[in-house]
């Protein structure tokens, strides 16, 4: 009993932390801050996820999310370097209102929608539900076909971000410095 | 507490707090970051579902047991993956757009060329 209750803490715990984390990123003016409390969203979210009985997907959340998509923001952030004045303004707090009452009604309708659906007590699952190893032996016995497409949207997406992020596509690079062969007393 | 309807309140209203983002900021990179709280609240809604209801899956004699690793985990590690190309493609369009408009905010994106 003491373990159940126990979860359900942890879960109450996370779920706050993860409605927190999420309220901050979508408020915070510097997108630095936002970033920061997004690892918090993060890891919540993988807290609830082994509340859930998804050991191996709790795992691929912090890895995946909090150590690979969030460097590239916090690099992103970083190589931008925004200064205070190069925030740009926020959209005028009636139409920020508007949307805040909007998606509030969104979320009632879910809420409502969800409220009505029946119930059901979780089912007792074994020690070995959602492990690496039945999740693996699914992914490459049922679902392979998509597991391979994945990879070919990844290698597309790896290409598309080269071709767009990088200066010069058709010249080379130029050279750091050229060499300086009219210096005075050049060191020949 | 730890209920079906709980953790999908949970999903829907992280959802919610990420359509707030996408529309009410006009930052890029909190837009970018907010399509990432969308589609972790799939996550939580998927790996809820297979909590609850883990469903069937083929033993290797061949007949019918419960599901130790449902359809929905295979979903979320799908979701992963996008998720992560997305943020790579997004990201390298507005690291070009900021080289070439010095700016981050989605109301100057309006053309396709200059």
């Amino acid at each position: 009993m003491s373990h159940s209750v126990l979860r359900e803490t942890f879960f109450v715990i996370f779920a706050f932390l993860a409605i927190f984390g999420a309220f901050l990123t979508v408020s915070r003016r510097n997108p630095m801050y936002s970033a920061v409390s997004l690892i918090l969203f993060f890891g919540a979210v993988s807290g609830v996820m082994m509340i859930l009985s998804a050991p191996f997907l709790a795992l691929m959340q912090l890895m995946v999310y909090a150590g690979a998509i969030l460097v590239l923001f916090l690099f992103v952030i970083m190589l931008l370097a925004l200064r205070e004045e190069e925030l740009g303004e926020e959209r005028p707090w009636p139409l920020q209102l508007l949307t805040g009452i909007g998606c509030a009604v969104l979320f009632g309708l879910l809420a409502a929608a969800i409220l009505r659906a029946p119930s059901a007590p979780a089912p007792a699952v074994g020690g070995d539900f959602g492990s690496p190893a039945e999740v693996g032996r699914s992914m490459f016995a049922e679902w392979v076909l998509p597991f391979e497409i994945v990879s070919v949207l990844i290698l597309a997406a790896t290409m598309g971000s080269v071709v767009l992020a990088k200066k010069h596509l058709d010249r080379p690079e130029p050279a750091e410095e050229p060499a300086d062969t009219h210096g005075p007393g050049g060191g020949h | 507490m730890l209920t079906l309807q709980n953790c999908l309140l949970l999903s829907a209203l992280v959802f919610a707090t990420g359509v707030f983002g996408v529309i009410a900021r006009r930052n890029a990179l909190i837009v970018l970051m907010s399509v990432e709280l969308m589609l972790n609240a799939v996550n939580i809604a998927f790996v809820a579902f297979a909590r609850f209801y883990p469903g069937t899956s083929q033993s290797v004699a061949g007949h019918l047991e419960p599901a130790k690793a449902p359809a929905g985990h295979i979903f979320v590690l799908l979701t992963m993956a996008v998720a992560a190309a997305e943020a790579a493609v997004g990201l390298a369009i507005v690291l070009a757009w900021f080289r070439n408009r010095k700016t981050t905010d989605t109301e100057e994106m309006r053309n396709l060329r200059w």
